[in-house]
């Protein structure tokens, strides 16, 4: 307690000066959330008042309303959507992931690294390269506009949360799975039983990245889905003001709404997330 | 039962051969240790037994069984891990649990082994909690619990005391002592520390870079070392070396100059044969001026109480060690006289091989 | 004993093959619990990188069997104004967002490199925006940057300043999407202060005995011993900006409004494969990128050599 009182002033003007600067460019960072949050809360007119209106006043809360009853944004629809895809790929991609990682990380075998090095080119490979072809065959077999070729995929696994998890199976103990191997477990019950509970944070880090992206996907939801009662929230956002370009404060509720999710999401796990954000880069 | 032999076994890690060609015999019920300084391939040998590394070469037989086909879990052995490798989310009754379930008992049978082995290590009151919320000693008993309660005919034991401190070192020292007394099984313990395997082995093994240097009781490794290498890697602190030539007379002829009877006789060979002489460093002692046969300079002197191991720098530059009495009256940088005793001294020929 | 020993020994081959049980028994799981991802980077990835090949050198419509054209699908690219616009605005918008992009990640993993009752704050907003979805974010920009109401102006305005019209000014439209892309660096941040944090205490304090300037240790021991963090965010960085596509989309439309200068390779090969359904142009267009991002991946990990420190070997 004593300590505080006897910092020099000097360090006092610094630390000031220090938290005005970092406070600035927090509010630079913040700026785009909280006006996209303000103007879920006004109407057009309101969001382009000059001089600017820094508040709503007044609250509105009819574009929430709006959301939920316009037919050319089915906003309940596309966010159940959305869900069932981030629900389905996260699973998805913790048990594929968690096989190959398991294998690469704690299993030694013939062709091992090689297998590997090709899964980190995969990771730096440009995704449309290989585009292409995949979407002609899921049309040639008909499951263009269903979620079949969002999904289906990352039940053989993802590069990048292969990678990832990797870098957590690397730390479990090999003595662990010798003791299991002496104590009679069969490889696959080692995986099971052993190794799979020493990683269960990181499964759950690699889910909650499963989500994010998920969430936020573009590209394939655009070239697959046909139906805006299929589309996830990311795409129905974009065919919405794409198509009324002028009605801003629908758009920005639908924005603020498909972004909430994740934001409560990040901000409920945020250790998990760091922690998962320093094992992607290792080398 | 429960006897592992050995016979020309070989591990290639790549093109590199760890593990060159080992006989070797442990009876049922002995333990046997390996030891040796790191890298010597003593893990991996264990490793071998237990199956958790191929056997390259060569074959390994326990109970007269051939097992290099056999899983781990059936051959009979268990092992203590290093780190005790205890599966951290598991309680300690599931740990000791895991294997014989595996094994397909029934439950109650388990239940029964469970306890009957805690009570043995008494451990009960462990039984309910994780690894994690125990003290390094805990989980050193129920890692060794995990193995007893297999009941195997061969118990493994990779460095287990090497992460505890010096008091829990003894104190778990002695407890695999009794244990070993009480299970009469076989055991094979690891460790690159000689003083656990002088207070604990029936035999010795030193292993030094995939061989067998030398196998013998404790004693006999001490008081009779094979080699050069046994002889220096025994004993703390370690063996005095000195070289010597043989004199005409097939006496010991000092760097000094001074001159020595064997105590076994002549020394065979021609006059002037180089031999390096090794003398524990209780056989050397602090003597009155001219009556010793080397000089020095105190270099540092280990006050332990008891004894005082003194480090002497001779005038021809070699370092000697010796243990004397607590009360010694050398100090740091004082020329000292120094006695030497040979009976029970070791004379090696420049390969490393025991002469005499 | 590293774990990369395989267990097919080399130097076993000349004894007699037999009995290798504890190895086998691991080499089949391995093979077998890798099969499913196996399967997958031949299905997914290894199978359509060959095939985009394939369709590059063909007249192909998706419906109607694929026709073999040889390199035409290239001479059309090549003489395709378009793509030659998108190329430009791509390579000149990955020069400019990754190098700035860098560098303020790396002032800011510098500032919140310190413990303060703040810094979780401070880490939570700059990692925030990582988690906007691209299409929120881009049509939150769009009305940030409205010339006439937009806050940015505004404050730009009420400083005495004249701010472009970021939208439909052609010179400013591709600032546009460079501000919109440096918004999400927090992933960049976070990774540096990780380099940053491993940084050992001990170095970090005989630098400060050894020199008491601030700026002689950030040039001489921080910045080489975070260069495999730098490194890192170079290669991610460009490989992503090459394909930046949502944003672009959002902003520009498929055409690129204002005026072609928000067209983006991506957008352009889009516009090829699905509105006009040209797949062998759109592939052509595709194995160009390929291998520009290869060779420019190739030639960064090539100079990284010379100047990415790594300590001892690290795994």
């Amino acid at each position: 307690m004593k300590k505080t009182s006897r910092i020099a002033p000097a360090r006092v003007a610094q630390t000031l000066v220090y938290h005005a600067v970092m406070l600035a460019i927090s509010a630079v960072f913040l700026l785009p959330f909280y006006w996209m949050a303000i103007s879920a809360f006004k109407n057009n007119a309101e969001i382009f008042a000059n001089p600017v209106l820094w508040f709503p006043d007044p609250i509105r809360l009819e574009n929430l309303t709006a959301l939920l009853t316009r037919d050319d944004f089915p906003f309940l629809r596309q966010f159940a959507n959305s869900v069932f895809y981030a629900l389905s790929v996260a699973c998805a991609v913790c048990f594929s992931c968690s096989l190959a990682a398991y294998s690469f990380g704690c299993l030694r075998w013939r062709g091992r690294n090689l297998v590997f090095g090709l899964t980190v080119c995969a990771l730096l490979l440009p995704g449309i390269v290989t585009f292409l072809p995949v979407y002609l065959g899921w049309t040639k077999l008909g499951l263009n506009g269903t979620y079949w070729p969002l999904i289906a995929p990352f039940f053989f696994g993802d590069a990048f949360f292969i990678f990832m998890l990797r870098q957590f199976f690397l730390g479990v103990p090999r003595e662990l799975m010798d003791a299991a191997r002496l104590d009679g477990a069969s490889e696959f019950r080692i995986w099971w039983q052993i190794v799979l509970p020493q990683v269960r944070t990181p499964l759950i880090i690699v889910g909650l990245f499963a989500i994010v992206y998920t969430w936020n996907e573009f590209f394939g939801p655009l070239i697959y889905l046909q139906d805006r009662d299929e589309f996830p929230l990311s795409l129905g956002l974009f065919t919405f003001q794409a198509a009324r370009a002028r009605e801003w404060s629908i758009s920005m509720t639908g924005a603020l709404l498909t972004a909430l999710p994740m934001v409560v999401l990040f901000l409920v796990t945020q250790r998990l997330f760091r922690q998962g954000l320093a094992s992607s880069t290792l080398k | 039962m429960g006897a592992v032999q050995l016979l020309g076994v070989q591990k290639f890690f790549g093109t590199m051969e760890v593990i060159k060609g080992i006989d070797l015999r442990v009876d049922d019920g002995e333990l046997v240790v390996f030891v040796g300084p790191s890298g010597c391939g003593k893990s991996t040998l264990l490793r071998m037994i237990a199956g958790l590394e191929d056997v390259d070469g060569g074959e390994v037989l326990i109970s007269g069984v051939e097992v290099s086909g056999l899983a781990p879990a059936k051959r009979g052995v268990a092992m203590v891990f290093q780190n005790y490798a205890l599966y951290p989310h598991m309680s300690a009754y599931d740990n000791l649990a895991y294997g014989l379930r595996r094994s397909g008992m029934a439950r109650a049978d388990v239940d029964s082994r469970v306890r009957e082995t805690a009570a043995l290590l008494q451990i009960t009151d462990l039984l309910p909690r994780r690894p994690k919320a125990m003290s390094g000693g805990q989980r050193q008993r129920v890692a060794i619990g995990r193995a007893i309660v297999r009941k195997p005919e061969v118990f493994l034991f990779d460095e287990p005391l090497s992460n505890l401190d010096a008091a829990l070192r003894v104190e778990m020292r002695s407890q695999i002592a009794r244990l070993h007394q009480e299970l009469k099984a076989t055991m094979i313990f690891v460790t690159h520390d000689q003083v656990e395997a002088m207070t604990l082995a029936d035999r010795i093994v030193v292993l030094n870079s995939g061989r067998v240097e030398q196998v013998g009781t404790p004693r006999e490794v001490y008081h009779n070392p094979a080699n050069l290498f046994v002889a220096s890697f025994i004993g703390s602190p370690a063996m005095n070396l000195l070289p010597i030539t043989r004199g005409e007379d097939g006496s010991i002829l000092l760097e000094s100059g001074e001159q020595m009877i064997w105590p076994g006789g002549k020394i065979d060979g021609p006059p002037g044969r180089a031999l390096t002489l090794g003398l524990r460093p209780d056989r050397l002692s602090l003597v009155g001026s001219d009556q010793g046969q080397i000089s020095g300079t105190v270099h540092l002197a280990e006050h332990l109480g008891d004894e005082t191991i003194l480090h002497v720098q001779t005038a021809a530059g070699r370092a000697l060690t010796l243990k004397c009495d607590g009360d010694a009256p050398a100090r740091l940088g004082d020329l000292v006289q120094i006695g030497l005793d040979l009976t029970g001294a070791c004379l090696f020929d420049p390969d490393g091989r025991r002469v005499q | 004993m590293g774990k990369s020993t395989p267990s097919g020994q080399a130097g076993a081959e000349t004894l007699p093959r037999r009995r290798r049980r504890a190895g086998r028994n691991e080499a089949r799981a391995g093979v077998l619990f890798a099969l499913p991802w196996m399967i997958g980077l031949a299905i997914f990835t290894a199978i359509p990188l060959v095939l985009t090949f394939y369709i590059a050198q063909a007249r192909f419509q998706i419906t109607g069997a694929p026709k073999w054209v040889g390199l035409q699908n290239y001479s059309a690219i090549w003489a395709d104004p378009a793509v030659w616009t998108s190329a430009q605005n791509t390579l000149m918008f990955a020069m400019i967002s990754v190098p700035i992009k860098l560098v303020l990640a790396l002032c800011l993993a510098l500032l919140l490199n310190r413990v303060t009752m703040l810094s979780g704050f401070y880490r939570t907003v700059f990692y925030l925006p990582f988690l906007m979805p691209a299409v929120a974010g881009s049509i939150v920009f769009i009305l940030l940057l409205n010339p006439v109401a937009g806050p940015v102006n505004m404050m730009l305005q009420a400083m005495g300043l004249s701010p472009p019209d970021w939208l439909l000014d052609p010179k400013a439209a591709l600032w546009t999407l460079i501000l919109l892309s440096l918004w999400p660096l927090g992933v960049e941040t976070l990774v540096f202060l990780g380099g940053l944090q491993n940084i050992p205490k001990d170095i970090s304090e005989a630098a400060d005995l050894d020199s008491p300037r601030g700026w002689h240790k950030l040039v001489w021991i921080t910045i080489p011993l975070i260069t495999p963090m730098i490194l890192f965010n170079l290669v991610t960085g460009i490989i992503y900006s090459f394909q930046v596509f949502t944003q672009a989309l959002v902003i520009g439309g498929t055409t690129g409004k204002p005026a072609e200068a928000t067209l983006m390779y991506m957008v352009v090969l889009y516009r090829a494969a699905f509105r006009y359904f040209n797949m062998g142009h759109a592939a052509a267009m595709a194995t160009v990128l390929f291998v520009v991002v290869l060779l420019l991946t190739l030639l960064i990990f090539r100079t990284a050599r010379s100047w990415v420190y790594y300590e001892g070997e690290s795994r």
